[in-house]
């Protein structure tokens, strides 16, 4: 559905997209990953027909965003990190002014407008002033402002900044539904956990350079199992002191709740033979978890890593 | 690839249409992208929320409020002036109040008009919505002028109202329909010229107060220059015959005073003098003489110093190029013979407004990419949101590169 290569925007001298290669498939979730300043941004504008890159080439369902601007823009649904809402209208109206803008015929308009307010939950809000809703509700709106033209692409920029946690859920829940419409989407963000459930694939960003990209279970994969999660009995101070001198541990972070997460080389010993070498060590282990790596392990593993 | 549907009835436009389908015959999505320039999306939007805010009614209020002060006022003086020449009620009472009515209407048109345009894209961008808008199907051109056709119908309605005011001037007679005709359309062509200044003005300049201000100079600039320059060029190039100089230059015609005052005079006057805020109307009346000679004096309410007497104008001088005879709105000698001053005044003023409107879609559509990437290396925090909505989200500000090859 989205193919992206060498793609390179440079702003006044800074490479802020730097040789971007990566492609989406139909109906996934793709997580656009990075700290701040990273280039997600600048890349959704691209392919929103917002940004013209400097070199290369973002195709969305086979058409060039830079030749095929507008009917590239009949298959993406674009929202922005900032809500960019209007003053006296009613959110009926302002679903009905951007379907207008998609040249959705006007006797279909009211019908979608009252759909999808029902699909981001606002029915209740569509005869109020798009000023005078929460953040959370701007959000959805305008995340249902991104489908008034039912798009094969949403392209969303992070879409939980500034939300609270219930919020956050809710989005969460409309994003799996949309998914389940069989949309693309695409979801940028520096905040890890709430993707590591969502995605599908994701690309890790770096200073505008892409450090992996592919579905999440290759990407997490090398480094899978290279930690456990160790809930003990009795003194915990005496486990801290015994642990990091069994063979193949290398590195220990104690918990809060009084446990404490291992860290091991794989080459070296394996789950088992460590629980043993634990007990042995006179570790009273109560229960060990293997910890599934996920998007922060492998963020945190790339964005380490020496630059090459 | 799936087909993406949403489980509800309303919501799939269908794959033609989200392909972007164009009308079958040419001509037809040629005349539909034509129209869609003057009737789209956006001006029914600004349309509703402009007739919600409180500016609307209360510019409405103060308008007619003015307006009526100043038909009083003219009657008033008209009257009183009437009253003692002793001569009653003549057909020159109500031309004068008619032109001083429709020239304060101007006025009050001029100060509002680039005040109305100079925020529609600027306040765009504020909003942080113009991204929104260009993201979906309206094209930057109908973006454009979307915002100066919803300004203009406001300032339509501006002038619809003022008829009942302006028709009492029937009771006192002496102006003809076409003149009232004519003279509203001046009104509205200078709206929209001005219109478009502050369209222009709000697509180059990020900030609404910047932009209006810079609007309110470029249109001053615009009013006076047509006015003044002639006087200044005359003086400079060739001050010994700056009295005895015929005709003015054509671009004068582009003064939307002058063009009003020439609608009203009378059609033996040959207007020399340009009339700044069409209350003085100075001017010259010239008479054939029988031995083949002008004989021209004037006739009083003069701007210039030294206009005062009766000037003998010498039997054909030439004309200076570029420079045309009026005599009432009609153009006697000169470039375009037989044409009115209002259809000169009208083309050069929509010419304006369409060069305007041209470079604002210009700087709307591709320049707006250009700057919008400068803007971001410069200042990262004007790409993000408010500061006022909480923390701010990530704007993406390109970091240093890491290295030349990096």
């Amino acid at each position: 559905m989205i193919e992206i290569q060498g793609l390179t925007k440079i702003y006044g001298g800074v490479r802020a997209v730097n040789d971007v290669s990566f492609s989406v498939g139909t109906g996934e979730i793709f997580g656009f990953v990075g700290p701040n300043g990273a280039g997600k941004s600048t890349t959704l504008k691209i392919l929103a027909t917002l940004l013209a890159p400097t070199s290369g080439r973002a195709m969305v369902d086979g058409l060039d965003v830079t030749t095929n601007v507008f009917e590239v823009r009949g298959r993406i649904g674009y929202m922005p990190d900032f809500f960019g809402v209007y003053d006296r209208l009613t959110s009926a109206e302002y679903l009905a002014f951007y379907a207008a803008c998609y040249h959705v015929p006007r006797r279909r308009r009211a019908a979608i407008t009252a759909d999808l307010l029902e699909l981001v939950n606002l029915t209740e809000k569509r005869d109020a002033q798009v000023n005078s809703l929460s953040r959370g509700m701007k959000q959805r709106l305008c995340l249902a402002r991104a489908l008034v033209h039912d798009p094969l692409v949403l392209l969303l920029d992070e879409p939980a900044s500034g939300l609270d946690p219930r919020a956050r859920v809710e989005m969460r829940e409309l994003l799996k539904e949309l998914r389940s419409m069989g949309k693309t989407i695409i979801i940028s963000s520096h905040i890890l956990p709430e993707l590591s459930e969502l995605c599908t694939s994701a690309a890790i960003l770096d200073r505008g350079r892409v450090l992996a990209a592919g579905p999440l279970e290759t990407l997490v994969a090398p480094g899978a199992g290279s930690r456990v999660r160790v809930d003990v009995d009795g003194d915990p101070e005496v486990a801290l002191r015994a642990a990091p001198g069994v063979e193949g541990v290398t590195s220990l972070f104690p918990l809060d709740e009084g446990g404490m997460e291992l860290a091991y080389n794989p080459d070296v010993t394996d789950p088992g033979r460590l629980l043993q070498a634990l007990l042995t060590a006179g570790v009273r282990v109560r229960s060990y978890t293997p910890v599934a790596a996920d998007l922060e392990d492998v963020f945190m593993r790339v964005t380490q890593a020496p630059p090459s | 690839m799936s087909q993406a549907t949403l489980p509800v009835a309303g919501l799939d436009p269908g794959k033609d249409e989200r392909a972007g389908r164009r009308p079958a015959s040419p001509w037809r999505g040629r005349l539909e992208s034509f129209t869609g320039l003057f009737w789209n999306p956006i001006v029914e939007k600004e349309v509703l929320s402009r007739m919600r805010s409180w500016r609307a009614p209360a510019a409405i209020s103060v308008f007619i409020l003015i307006l009526t002060l100043f038909g009083w006022g003219a009657v008033a003086i008209a009257t009183s002036l009437s009253a003692n020449s002793g001569a009653g009620v003549t057909p020159g009472i109500g031309l004068g109040i008619f032109g001083g009515l429709m020239g304060t209407e101007l006025v009050l048109i001029i100060f509002l008009a680039p005040a109305l345009t100079a925020g529609a894209i600027s306040g765009e961008k504020e909003r942080q919505t113009l991204d929104l808008l260009m993201v979906t199907r309206v094209r930057p051109g109908a973006i454009v002028t979307g915002k100066l056709v919803s300004s203009m119908l406001f300032i339509l309605l501006l002038v619809l109202i003022s008829v009942p005011l302006l028709s009492f001037i029937f009771l006192f007679g002496g102006v003809e329909v076409d003149q009232v005709l004519v003279t509203t359309l001046v009104v509205m062509v200078t709206a929209i010229g001005l219109g478009s200044v502050g369209i222009f003005c709000s697509a180059l300049i990020r900030n609404t107060i910047g932009s209006t201000v810079v609007a309110y100079i470029l249109s001053f600039v615009l009013l006076v220059a047509p006015a003044i320059l002639p006087f200044f060029i005359t003086a400079v190039t060739a001050p010994q015959s700056f009295l005895q100089q015929r005709g003015q230059p054509i671009y004068q015609l582009g003064e939307p005073f002058y063009t009003m005052t020439a609608t009203l005079a009378p059609a033996s006057t040959n207007n020399r003098t340009v009339a700044i805020g069409g209350v003085v109307s100075g001017g010259t009346v010239c008479t054939s003489t029988p031995n083949g000679g002008t004989q021209c004096k004037s006739t009083g309410g003069v701007v210039s110093p030294g206009l005062g007497g009766p000037i003998a104008v010498p039997a054909t001088p030439g004309l200076p190029v570029g420079s045309v005879v009026l005599q009432g709105d009609e153009i006697v000698e000169g470039p375009l013979q037989h044409w009115h001053a209002w259809q000169i005044f009208t083309i050069m003023d929509i010419a304006m407004a369409a060069l305007l409107l041209f470079l604002s879609t210009l700087l709307v559509s591709s320049g707006r990419v250009a700057r919008a990437g400068r803007a971001a290396a410069r200042v990262p925090a004007a790409m993000s949101g408010p500061g006022a909505l909480g923390p701010p989200p990530d704007p993406d500000a390109p970091l240093p590169p890491p290295g030349p090859s990096a």
